[in-house]
Formats: C-alpha cells, structure tokens, sequence
C-alpha cells in the first residue's frame, strides 16, 4: 500500500483514567520528511509516539503510518517503521554484536553490511556487553538497529536526550545522511530545539496535549514576528488581531507575537493605531516559547 | 548466533534461555546442597533416610520456587528491566511473543525440576551404601506414587499459570511471583475445598483433577495472553489486578457448576455396605460408597425403586425407628465436608428433612463404624465407639456421655434397649476378662447395675436385626472344655436365666419378635456328619416346636414375622468356601439359593430382603417360590 503520508494522525485522543493526555491531535507527515514534534515535558509527545509504534492503544481517533493502521497492521508496520525510544533499554548481559544479530532476526529488511558500516562510522566496539558502554554509544546502537533494517520510517522520541553535542551531532547527521538518501520519513520528538531547527523541514508544536502550531519550518519562521507598534498615547486595551499569540504593554507600545504575519496583518496593527510598526524575526525557540506562554498558535498546515 | 540467519522465534528462544538458565543451575546446586544442610540440622538420622527428606523437600519448597522464578520473569522480568518496549517494537506478533516466552519458561521450570529431582535421586542411591549400583534400584513410584506425582506436577502448572498471569502487568518479578504464589494457593485452597464438598467419585477424581487444574491453568494463561495482546496491559496496575482477581475467583468456583453431576451416588455405582429395613417393610437405607473413603447412605423402596440419596459423603449405618420416623446414623463428616477425626451422631426424617445433629465429638472405632440402635419408643438413640456410650434424644438436645472405661461395663458392646426403653443393655466379658456380663444403664439416673453374670465363656454375637427391644434376652454360652453352646434366656427385668436348649448353633438365635425365640440345635453324628435343627420358642406359653432339619452348620438363622418361612446361611461339609443360602419352609422343604446372601430381614410376610456379602448386592427373595430377585445394583 502506498500513501503520501508518512504519517496521518486523524483526532487522536489518549485518557488516562480521568486525565486527557492527548486532545484530538491531527497531524499529517508527508513522505520524505523530517517532521519535528516539540513540546514540553508532558505536552503528549511521547504518548503520541507510544500510540503510533502500538505500544499504547488511542482513546479515540485513527492513526496509519505509510499507509498502514497502526493497531490493525501493527505487525507490517513494525517490519517497515524503526523506533528509537527517549531513553532505550537493551538486554545489558548481551555484547554489542549479540543484540544486532538478535535484532536483524526479526527484520527482512536487514541490512548487515550496512550494520557494519555504521558501526565501523559510529565507532561503536562489537564485543563489549551493553552494560560497560556510555549511554552515548548505547545511543549508537540504538541507532544502528534502527537503521540496519532499511526503515521507510524512522520515529525518534527525544532521541539525544541526555547526549553530549558531540554525540547529538554525530546521531543527528547520520540520520540525515541514512534515511533522507533514501527518501525515508523521520518524526522525531525532542526538547532541544536548536537541533530541530537544524534538521527538520516541517514543525508541530504541542502543548498540554494539543497541537498548537504545524507547518512547514520556514512558513513557521516567516509568519511568525514580533511586531513593535509604537503608538501617541497608551496602546489600546484589547487587541482583537487574528492570529494574536501574545501582548506585551508599555507606556507607549505594544509588542505583539503574531501568527500568520504578513501584509495584511501588518495593515491591521497599524488600524490599531500605531504610528510606527516594526517586526523583529523570531527564532523557533522564540516562536516555540512565545506559541507555548500565548496558549496556543494558529499556523496550521493546510498542504 | 549469526546475524540474519535465525528466525524471530528462535532468536526470542534464545534470549530466554540465556536470561533464564541461572535457574537451571540454582537447581543443581540446591539438590547438591540440600542432603548437607538437613545432615548439619538431623544428628543421628541415616543418610539414606536424608535423601528421601530430600525429595520430599524439592518437591514440596524447590519445586514451587523454580516455578515462581521462570513464571515471575518471564513477562515482569522484562518489563522489570525496561526491555518491554525494544521487544514489543520488533516485527513479531504479541501473541509469538508471548508463547515462546511462556512456554521457555515451562521447559527452564520443567527442566530445573527433573534436573534437581535427578540429582536428588543421585545422592539417595549414593547414600543408600552401594553407590550408583543402588540407583538401579531406585523406584521413584515407591517414593512417589503416579497420584501423587501428577498431583505435584498439576500444582505446580496452576503455580506458573498463576505467576505468568500477574507477570503479565506487574512490573516488578518479586511482585508478580509473590502474587502467583498467593493466587494459586488460594486457587488450590478453594478448589480443593470444593472438590471435598462435592463428594466426587473416586473413579472420577483423577480425570477431573487433570481435567480442573489443567484447565483452570489454560484459562488463565489464556487470560495473561488476552491482557499481553492489548496495547497498554503491560506493566499497568491497578485495573488488571481487579479482573485477575475476579478472574481467579470465577475459576476457582468453577467445579461447583462443572462437576455438580458427579455428585450424587446411584446405587449403580455403588459398593452396598449395611442396611436398615423400615418397620413397615416399605423402604431400606442402605450404606452405599463408591470406595472406603466416601460412604453415603441411600434410601429406596424395598424392591429398589425411587432410589435417592439421603445424606452426604462421610455418612453411614442407617438405623430406621421402629415408627418409622427418623432414621439415625453415624457421620464422620466435618463442617468443611472433609473427613473429621471424631465421629458424629445424626438423625434425618426419611424424607431427608430435618437432618440434624444428635450427638458430636464421639471417639471413633479403629477398623469399624459403631452402629446406632433406637429405643422401641423411638424417642432415644444409643450408640457405642471408642469405649464410649452415647445416649441422646432422637430429635435434638440431651446427650448423655460414659467414658466406659470409668464404669463396670469397660470393654462393653452395645446390645440393645429394654422393651420399656429404659435401660440400654450392654454385653461384656466379666470383671477379670472371664466369663460374661449383661448391664443395664438408665440414662435419665446414669446409674449402672450388673443385670447378670456368667463365669461361663459368653458365645452371644451381634444380631443383624436386633428385636425393638428386650424383654428376654438370649445368650449362648460355652460348655466347660467342649466347642458346643447352650442357649439361656435372661430377664431383662431381674436378670433371671433359663435354660432354654443344650448343643445350638452359634450365631443361629434369632426373635423374629419380642414374644419369639428361634434357634438351631447343631447335632454331629459318628460319622462326623452334621446336622441343624430349627426350633422355635413361644416366650409366653414355653410352647415349642420344629421347623426342619437341614444338612451341615447353620452360622445365621432369619425367621419371617408370620414364623412359617426361614432363611439360613449354613456351612456344609466338604465345602470349605462360602456359605449355602437356602430358603426353608415350616413343611421342612428347603430351597438353595446362590451362595453368599445374608438376611436383611422381611418387608412381608413372604418377602426377604438379603444381601451379598461376596458380590455386594442387594436382593428380594419371593419366599412362596424362592424366587430371588436383585434389586440393587
């Protein structure tokens, strides 16, 4: 089955007993990307992840990945999608070359040569029990693994959590250089938003279980602006902008974190009375804070 | 392993085997180690007997744990080391998953089971003195029978299954194993409750103990596998728990629905024991079991039909009222429906209404069930066992209790009531262990009185079917330095005797009634050739006469209430196995019936119930025609 989607996320919700972790989520991940997921601690990226691999099953909603329905071809999914949990665990008692064999049991696709490669690039030493590695090459195995079965799909949560930037670089471009040569989707989660700005070419943005900004991540970048409007007198009470992230107030200003910036809203902040208006670019970490402090962001993918 | 080349299963195999074998060598080692730590703690016990000890311990406190071990890590051993998820990511299905894991711990289980058993079994042959040489002698059946194997075996599958389950959500093995142990002893604590109130057959109990607890095992192993096949299950808690709880609960309640029908005993399937023939003829109770262990009592029409069983496993000796109204016996059932230690005293309309209890905690017999004998008022029921006499009323409270070791009658037997069921009548040798004794006892008074004394050897044995109550009372006694008997009759009222007869048969007596003595005079010729003569007594007017005189030893004599018909058991000569059963008319005609019946007693004037005691069945006898008829089975 071939679809254009990597992924397509369709009114996700997850409940735990009474607590709505995830709030009727939609994402759509097309083929060929890599689709960042930021959020904060507890924003609902990992449950999303954990539903998406079947580890979890959704309270509501539907979810495929290349095509495939996550809890009904859970197995072919499987044989097609590599995972690379936050924080993986491996049977510690196994040397580095018995759990890659052990792994490449269970994939078709299994790619020793390649394997090999990658441990050979990534340094990684075959004949050491798991136990004795630094988690920074207990990362690389993971990697490995995920990547010596040829995935059509990568999905990374957190992945360089807790990795020094040596190794996060190092994890990072050997992605890259795998999956995005051979046309692979990766979707990965993280927190550390200066390497999503470096990799991804598309962005969600949750929070408190709800997406509140998807889009391509230079469209992210281009809609999203401070605005500094300078007005005569004390800047008007309420502002009723579309698109309005956040307000911050001073004697004779007004600074504005927009969405969906362009010319016509511009015209607007002027129809607000501003004498004098200036946008200042935001980086994704800006836009990411600023997005999450205004509760919510309407830059919705629409592709 | 080489890379690529092995197939998800066996790959999943051998991780088990890996993480999993530690057990295997525990088993070793324990079942080395056992015989020196129960040597440091058992001076002056041989070491063979050790080894024995031994496998009584790996069967009952190793064997368990093993299974614990494997069963706890099998599942909460993963999601105990956070592993679940590298697992559960990999192209292989839930359901692989799970039956390679569950089924590499049962081979590690059974493996580290037999191994230690194995070498258990190595160290008894080497401590037996001959070495390994002794190992080829060595019967594991004498040690371990095939039941009580299959019983371990079975108990220690519910025990994985138990384990397995739980180590599907828990996360932590200690936990999981510590929630097995406690779900599969309750599970076996509450089915073997049941199976003790369900008074299964004997025959049956194999079959259905494979059948339950391999079964109850499956359903929850299925369980663990419903829960391990939904995304989520693993490693949560508090939900999981409530319906494994629920789960094991309706599986131990299981047999009540499952094995109902095997409950009741049909005479069909029965070994018949004694029986009690109701005063009217109509109805005989009958102690009925399927083996030693389950005697019941069965109550029916005299000819067998409308057969219906009256009381519970663990009851026996039904004894009917001489209104008819009750029926007592003896029970040796506890409140659990398990075999109690001590004996109970009951009585149940024949109806099986109102069953209640009489008369509890009496001392039970070594080799046989006391018999219960009711006053010919119907109003008191006496029983004797464990040198101790019991009186109680027929319908409830008052009990009255002789330790009669602590009275004149020490060593006594019950023998019946007198007519005006005042007095229980007690039968014993003499004070010295010579001679014989009668006493009387008043239980409203609880006094005793010595009623006659005899320094003859006291030849009286037990009736079949004891007259309702005793105004003369016949004994036998033994001449001095012959085997011949003479009969007496003493007065149950002043201990008077007379002599009514020299040279009887022992064990002949019979009083179809009260007011009637029936006998046999055994006569020897020259030729050594025997004879019995039947004769029968008017108590009131001392009026006798014959009935017939049949060929060989009359050993029981049965006189039908209209005094026209008899039945005998004799023992002829040149036959030395089993007893001639023949029917024999006041015109002296005698009919021979096949060997082996003994009289029940008559439901009619011309009607006999007898009972097999070499085929264990229960028959009419048409004393018109001689005719005898089985009714049961």
């Amino acid at each position: 089955m071939t679809s254009e989607h990597g992924i397509l996320i369709e009114g996700f919700t997850r409940r735990f007993g009474r607590r709505i972790a995830v709030d009727d989520v939609s994402l759509q991940v097309p083929r060929g990307s890599i689709f960042g997921l930021l959020g904060r601690n507890g924003a609902g990226k990992s449950t999303t992840i954990r539903a998406l691999m079947n580890l979890i099953s959704p309270s509501a909603g539907r979810m495929t990945l290349l095509g495939l329905d996550s809890v009904k071809d859970a197995l072919r999914v499987r044989q097609r999608v590599a995972y690379v949990p936050e924080e993986p665990k491996y049977y510690d008692w196994m040397t580095v070359e018995e759990i890659l064999s052990f792994n490449a049991s269970f994939y078709e696709s299994w790619d020793a040569d390649h394997a090999a490669t990658l441990v050979k690039r990534l340094e990684v030493p075959r004949g050491r029990r798991l136990r004795e590695l630094s988690l920074g090459t207990r990362a690389k195995v993971g990697l490995t693994m995920a990547l010596g079965a040829r995935p059509e799909l990568l999905i990374l949560d957190d992945p360089t959590s807790g990795l020094d930037a040596v190794v996060r670089q190092e994890f990072l471009e050997t992605i890259i250089a795998n999956v995005q040569a051979e046309g692979g989707t990766v979707f990965f989660s993280s927190h550390l938003i200066h390497e999503m700005e470096r990799v991804a070419d598309r962005v969600a943005i949750m929070d408190r279980g709800r997406i509140v900004a998807c889009a391509p991540l230079d469209r992210l970048k281009a809609e999203t602006k401070k605005v500094r409007a300078v007005y005569p007198e004390a800047p008007p009470d309420r502002f009723t902008l579309p698109g309005l992230l956040r307000v911050e107030r001073e004697p004779h200003q007004a600074v504005l974190t927009l969405s969906g910036c362009g010319p016509a809203m511009m015209q607007e902040v002027r129809g607000t009375g501003a004498e004098a208006v200036e946008v200042l670019d935001l980086s994704l970490e800006e836009i990411f804070i600023e997005t999450v402090k205004g509760g919510g962001s309407h830059v919705r993918d629409n592709d | 392993m080489s890379a690529t080349t092995t197939s998800p299963v066996r790959a999943i195999a051998w991780k088990e085997w890996r993480e999993q074998r530690p057990v295997l060598l525990m088993g070793v080692l324990l079942s080395a180690l056992l015989p020196l730590f129960l040597a440091a703690g058992s001076a002056g016990v041989e070491l063979s007997d050790l080894a024995d000890v031994q496998l009584v311990v790996l069967a009952c406190l190793v064997s368990p744990t093993f299974v614990l071990a494997t069963g706890a890590a099998t599942l909460a051993g993963e999601a105990g080391q956070g592993t679940f998820d590298f697992l559960l990511t990999r192209p292989v299905s839930r359901r692989t998953l799970w039956l390679v894991k569950v089924s590499m711990g049962a081979a590690v289980s059974l493996s580290a089971v037999v191994l230690s058993f194995m070498v258990a079994l190595l160290l008894s042959g080497l401590a037996g003195g001959s070495g390994f040489a002794s190992l080829s002698e060595f019967d594991l059946l004498e040690k371990f029978d095939g039941l009580v194997t299959g019983m371990i075996a079975l108990i220690l599958v519910v025990v994985y299954a138990a384990t397995v389950f739980f180590s599907t959500f828990l996360a932590r093995p200690i936990t999981a194993a510590g929630a097995g142990l406690t779900a599969s002893a309750m599970i076996l604590a509450v089915t073997f409750f049941f199976w003790s109130r369900l008074d299964l057959d004997p025959g049956s109990v194999v079959v259905f103990l494979i059948g339950h607890l391999a079964g109850i095992s499956l359903v929850i192993l299925a369980a663990s596998l419903a829960l391990f096949c939904r995304p989520g299950a693993v490693a949560t808690r508090r939900g999981p728990i409530v319906a494994g709880l629920a789960i094991l609960a309706s599986l131990a309640l299981s047999p009540v629905v499952a094995v109902g029908w095997l409950t009741q005993l049909s005479a069909e399937a029965a070994q018949l024991e004694t029986a009690s023939l109701s005063p009217t003829g109509g109805a005989i109770a009958v102690t009925a079991s399927r083996d030693l262990n389950s005697p019941r009592v069965l109550l029916m029409r005299a000819d067998g039909s409308e057969e219906g069983q009256l009381t519970p496993r663990l009851t026996m000796n039904p004894a009917f009222s001489p209104d008819g109204m009750w029926i007592a016996y003896v029970s040796r059932r506890s409140w659990l429906g398990l075999a109690a230690n001590d004996l109970s005293l009951r009585a149940v309309r024949p109806d099986g209404r109102e069953d209640h209890l009489i008369a509890e905690g009496i001392p039970p017999e070594e080799y046989w069930s006391p018999f219960p004998i009711i006053s010919p008022d119907s109003a008191r029921v006496a029983v004797v066992s464990g040198g101790h006499l019991i009186v109680g009323s027929i319908d409830g409270p008052g009990v009255v209790e002789v330790d009669l070791d602590r009275t004149p009658s020490k060593g006594a037997a019950l023998l019946g009531w007198t007519q005006d069921s005042r007095h229980v009548l007690m039968q014993s040798r003499g004070r010295d262990g010579e001679g014989a004794l009668i006493l009387t006892f008043d239980p409203d008074a609880q006094t005793w009185r010595t009623l006659w004394e005899s320094e003859r050897y006291f030849g009286l044995s037990g009736w079949y079917d004891p007259p309702e109550g005793y105004a003369m009372i016949p004994v036998v006694l033994e001449k001095e330095d012959v085997e011949e008997w003479d009969l007496f009759l003493v007065s149950a009222k002043d201990g008077s005797e007379i002599k009514i007869a020299e040279g009887v048969c022992r064990g002949s007596v019979h009083m179809p009634d009260p007011g009637t003595l029936a006998w046999a005079d055994c006569r020897e010729d020259d030729g050594g050739a025997q004879t019995s003569r039947i004769r029968m007594r008017d108590l009131a007017i001392g009026a006798e006469r014959d009935m017939a005189v049949l060929a060989g030893k009359i050993v029981r004599l049965s006189v039908s209430p209209s005094m026209d018909r008899a039945f005998v058991s004799r023992r002829l000569a040149g036959k030395n196995e089993g007893l001639t059963s023949s029917l024999v008319g006041s015109g002296g005609s005698a009919t021979d019936l096949p060997d082996g019946w003994i009289a029940i007693g008559w439901p009619g004037p011309s009607r006999l119930l007898v009972v097999s005691y070499l085929e264990d069945r229960i028959a009419v006898v048409d004393a018109m025609t001689g005719t005898l008829r089985p009714i049961l089975p």
